[in-house]
């Protein structure tokens, strides 16, 4: 397993706010704590994203989940060679490729110690492919206003994708788009 | 393009003393992942859209790889209808029902303009109509002639246009919808 661990300078301010100090008075400490940090392959992280299913519209590329819409192997299942998504149009992908039941392009899993929401987000960008998350057994696009049910301890969420193209220019190169799949706590 | 950026609450964690950053403890994270995405002509993409071989095709236009239908010098009170102006293809790896969303409110009143295939992919069904209201389509029709293989095309696409409907106002959208049935 390639572990790559980085140690960050945690600065600590501290400021009297007319407190009754004893002995040890002091008007400002600083103290520097270090903190370490694990990155950790996508598979093996707290927040643990898994691709799912062939035809790579979803994989796994240097340890990460990335997504190509066609995947690169879709024209290897139904005899059907898509060349990209329609303008002005409304996609939802729930699954891969060679996946006939819908369930999930991707999965997040909980690794951590208590329940979060799942929720996705994007840097709204004029012109180019909006990109949303959702929920493939409720059909609820996840924000982080309105982001998924609660996921516990070890439990996964099977998530899709839902791509806006109203607006966007037919071109033959991808688009790329940075897609930010978030989890906070629910407690 | 950074791909791995993890953002942990270290500020939580210190606020709180709770500085329990052993294994798996996790207040929030957030990761930022590549998409990809190819916008390609109608003709291509995932649910095609492609003018008919027939002479009908006139009334579709292409602009920027995006299909058009344009039905000019309709008749004032009549009832016109204009057959085999493009097709419908499934480029997808599933079966898919596909429909065309009535216009719930705006220019067109309902039934004022329909639209229907000559050629569906089970039996090759004369006027079948893809009207449906938005979200709705009867997957129990036995003939199935609103689903679209992978491959399978929904061909002659056509549109009738009636009296009580004026096109010199009309200038909107029809939404064309394709759902597996699991999303409908």
């Amino acid at each position: 397993m390639r572990r790559r661990s980085f140690v960050v300078g945690l600065g600590g301010v501290a400021t009297s706010l007319g407190l009754a100090a004893g002995s040890g008075a002091f008007t400002s400490v600083e103290a520097d704590r270090t903190v370490n940090v694990d990155v950790e392959e996508d598979y093996d992280a707290v927040l643990k994203l898994e691709e799912v299913g062939a035809g790579e519209r979803s994989e796994i590329d240097g340890g990460t989940v990335e997504f190509e819409l066609p995947g690169d192997d879709d024209g290897d299942y139904a005899g059907t060679t898509p060349t990209g998504l329609g303008t002005d149009s409304t996609y939802r992908f729930a699954g891969d490729a060679a996946d006939s039941e819908g369930g999930g392009l991707f999965t997040v899993t909980n690794h951590g110690t208590q329940p979060v929401a799942v929720y996705g987000a994007q840097t709204v960008q004029n012109d180019v492919p909006s990109v949303s998350v959702f929920d493939v057994e409720s059909g609820a696009v996840l924000t982080e206003s309105a982001p998924s049910e609660s996921i516990g301890v070890g439990e996964s969420l099977a998530c899709g994708l839902e791509v806006d193209t109203h607006g966007v220019d037919v071109r033959d190169d991808a688009y790329q788009v940075a897609r930010t799949i978030g989890a906070a706590a629910t407690v | 393009m950074e791909r791995r950026k993890f953002l942990f609450g270290i500020g939580t964690v210190a606020a709180g003393g709770a500085a329990a950053m052993g294994t798996g403890a996790f207040t929030s994270v957030e990761a930022d992942r590549g998409v990809s995405v190819t916008v390609a002509d109608d003709s291509g993409a995932f649910l095609a859209l492609s003018e008919s071989d027939g002479p009908n095709a006139a009334y579709a236009e292409v602009n920027g790889g995006e299909l058009s239908v344009s039905l000019d010098a309709v008749n004032d009170n009549a009832e016109t209808i204009v057959r085999d102006v493009f097709d419908i293809t499934n480029n997808g790896t599933q079966d898919v029902y596909v429909w065309a969303e009535e216009p719930s409110s705006g220019e067109l009143t309902e039934g004022s303009l329909s639209i229907f295939a000559d050629a569906t992919p089970n039996g090759d069904q004369d006027d079948w109509s893809l009207n449906a209201p938005a979200g709705n389509v009867d997957t129990s029709d036995p003939s199935d002639n609103l689903k679209l293989g992978p491959g399978d095309t929904m061909a002659e696409v056509g549109f009738i246009v009636r009296d009580d409907f004026d096109p010199s106002n009309y200038d909107g959208t029809i939404t064309l919808v394709a759902k597996t049935e699991d999303e409908l």
